[in-house]
């Protein structure tokens, strides 16, 4: 009895561990005609190699502070990468001059904002909530 | 906005910066000697006003962004970008003098300074520029210098491939570590492994004038680049005389045609890298009258491959680099390079292994030795062959084995502090304007280094 209990216990406490907390969505402009990307391409866009959406409008990369839990967590879980990694892609695209780094903004409500603004931007967030012209877009 | 009064505010601190660091170098005795020749007043005038122009004409370009509609509430897109970084170090060395007058209580010569400006008008084309300023003992005096000026156009751009072309000054594409050797964050180390990444060449390795064409093909398991270069080698006269001559000769070095390549594979999410690199450089001598025994076409070929691995995993990063280098002289002097010197092969290896204790912190550790000559690797041969034709030279200077334990502690992610022990045997690699004579340099010797590199 004291076995299953402690099992019990166990399976409650793992269950009640807040994953969701730090879920991360790509998130698109609303005109934006993709509706789902491979982790190949996120990773081509991200590591700032394609530089134009399939309709030809120039892709903007957004991003969080480096520093941040959900960039850290966006960098492992969607591009399978440590954040060091992909910095210093970044770093080294604009130390050669063969690319420019992504735009680090300063919180969620600021990307929802970019994002809402510029055709071919992307970037991620935790929660999506209620942004205007931003939509969230799925991975294959 | 405030993100664009933040950049010029960063242009014009920049520009104090460098500003402030000129005046400093122009005190004392090298204001004295700077007055005291002409040729010298001119070189810092022209530095000046350069640096004034170009830091004068990115605030311009700032600017028009602004009033430009396009560019209001940072744009449609943001196609205006200002980074850059700066190292200030510390060595300390108990014999022979790396970066300055290390010997004795150590050296605070050893500054990277670095800015670049990119404008992306549109998806296929960019335009790049860097500013360098390196402080290295006598090797390097700090003087702002043209690192890159690029311009970019991207023929093919989809998700399994591109294809693109890149004109101006490009960075030369070859190692693991070439193209950003001067910044700090995308090195492993303080000093880079010098077996490959040796100074005394430094304008000839850095960058050149021509034209790149390059190429990525996107896989599931990764990506490979193709880098093919054409350009002219930037010759820094008396520096690469040195380098390659031994000392400052009165003829000078003129760039031929050069080409270099590299082709390399990033795989399984950035846990391996391969990359092979080949660089072709060629120079012609003019020698001047007084110059006797030379051949009308005398000059140096220069060949490199370079084989490179990096490995990733957790918490361990395993690279290593294998480098075979050929030089070839024909119609030299036999004053300046003895016949048994006038086809050599050098050979240059290292391992370095990270081992990464949390986010913050990682320690490393590193084996890097150099040949400069495969078939007579610890310079005996050398020494006779000087020998029998009169002159001395010592054996140690035709090798170097580095041994280094470092720490390193990633403060933030925009501030980097670095420490590292090196002891040394032979000098192969040691600059020749802080020894003049290689033959007075000590064969064992140990160097500690201390770092600081903030970026932005």
């Amino acid at each position: 009895m004291g076995h299953i209990l402690i099992k019990l216990v166990i399976v409650l406490m793992l269950a009640l561990v807040p994953l969701h907390v730090y879920s991360q969505h790509v998130i698109v402009h609303l005109d934006n005609e993709i509706t789902s990307l491979s982790k190949n391409t996120l990773k081509a866009i991200f590591s700032m190699r394609l530089r134009s959406w399939p309709d030809g409008t120039p892709i903007t990369v957004f991003v969080q502070s480096s520093d941040s839990v959900i960039h850290r967590k966006f960098c492992v879980s969607k591009l399978g990468v440590l954040p060091y990694q992909i910095q210093r892609t970044w770093d080294v695209l604009v130390f050669s001059g063969m690319g420019q780094s992504p735009i680090e903004l300063k919180n969620e409500m600021e990307m929802k904002q970019k994002i809402s603004q510029i055709k071919g931007a992307i970037g991620y967030v935790s929660e999506i909530g209620e942004a205007e012209n931003v939509r969230p877009i799925s991975m294959h | 906005m405030s993100d664009q009064f933040r950049c010029i505010k960063l242009i014009n601190f920049f520009f104090m910066m460098i500003s402030r660091f000129l005046a400093r170098f122009e005190r004392g005795e090298t204001k004295r000697l700077i007055n005291s020749c002409p040729a010298y007043k001119r070189i810092v005038c022209v530095s000046r006003i350069k640096l004034f122009a170009i830091t004068f004409s990115l605030q311009l370009l700032m600017f028009i962004n602004m009033a430009n509609a396009g560019w209001n509430s940072f744009g449609d897109r943001q196609q205006f970008q200002i980074h850059g970084f700066v190292t200030q170090g510390y060595i300390k060395t108990d014999r022979n003098n790396l970066f300055g007058t290390s010997v004795g209580n150590g050296s605070f010569d050893f500054r990277e300074l670095g800015i670049v400006g990119s404008y992306m008008p549109s998806q296929n084309t960019y335009f790049a520029v860097q500013l360098l300023s390196r402080k290295a003992g006598k090797s390097n005096d700090g003087d702002v210098d043209l690192d890159f000026a690029i311009f970019d156009y991207r023929i093919v751009d989809k998700v399994k491939y591109n294809l693109g072309i890149r004109l101006g000054r490009i960075k030369n594409p070859y190692g693991l570590f070439n193209d950003t050797r001067d910044m700090a964050f995308t090195r492993q180390n303080i000093l880079l492994p010098q077996s490959i990444y040796f100074e005394r060449t430094r304008d000839l390795s850095m960058s050149s004038d021509g034209i790149e064409l390059y190429s990525q093909l996107n896989r599931n398991f990764g990506f490979i680049t193709f880098q093919f270069v054409v350009s002219n080698p930037r010759v820094d006269g008396d520096t690469t005389e040195r380098a390659i001559l031994g000392r400052d000769r009165p003829g000078k070095f003129v760039g031929k045609i050069t080409y270099l390549g590299r082709i390399s594979l990033n795989a399984f999410d950035d846990k391996l890298t391969l990359a092979y690199s080949n660089v072709n450089l060629n120079l012609g001598y003019i020698p001047k009258d007084s110059e006797v025994g030379f051949n009308r076409n005398a000059d140096f070929k220069f060949q490199l491959h370079i084989i490179s691995a990096q490995l990733k995993q957790k918490d361990i990063i395993f690279t290593a680099e294998y480098a075979r280098r050929s030089l070839k002289f024909s119609g030299m002097s036999v004053d300046y390079i003895p016949p048994f010197l006038e086809s050599t092969t050098g050979e240059s290896y290292y391992l370095q292994l990270t081992y990464l204790l949390n986010r913050q912190w990682r320690v490393y550790t590193r084996y890097d030795i150099l040949f400069q000559d495969k078939d007579d690797r610890y310079g005996s041969n050398y020494v006779d062959s000087l020998a029998a034709l009169g002159g001395t030279g010592v054996a140690y200077s035709r090798y170097a084995k580095d041994y280094l334990v470092g720490l390193q502690w990633n403060i933030s992610s925009k501030w980097m502090v670095r420490a590292e022990l090196h002891e040394v045997e032979g000098v192969a690699w040691l600059s020749l304007n802080d020894n003049e004579n290689l033959n007075e340099t000590k064969k064992f010797w140990h160097a500690g280094m201390f770092s600081i590199s903030y970026r932005f």
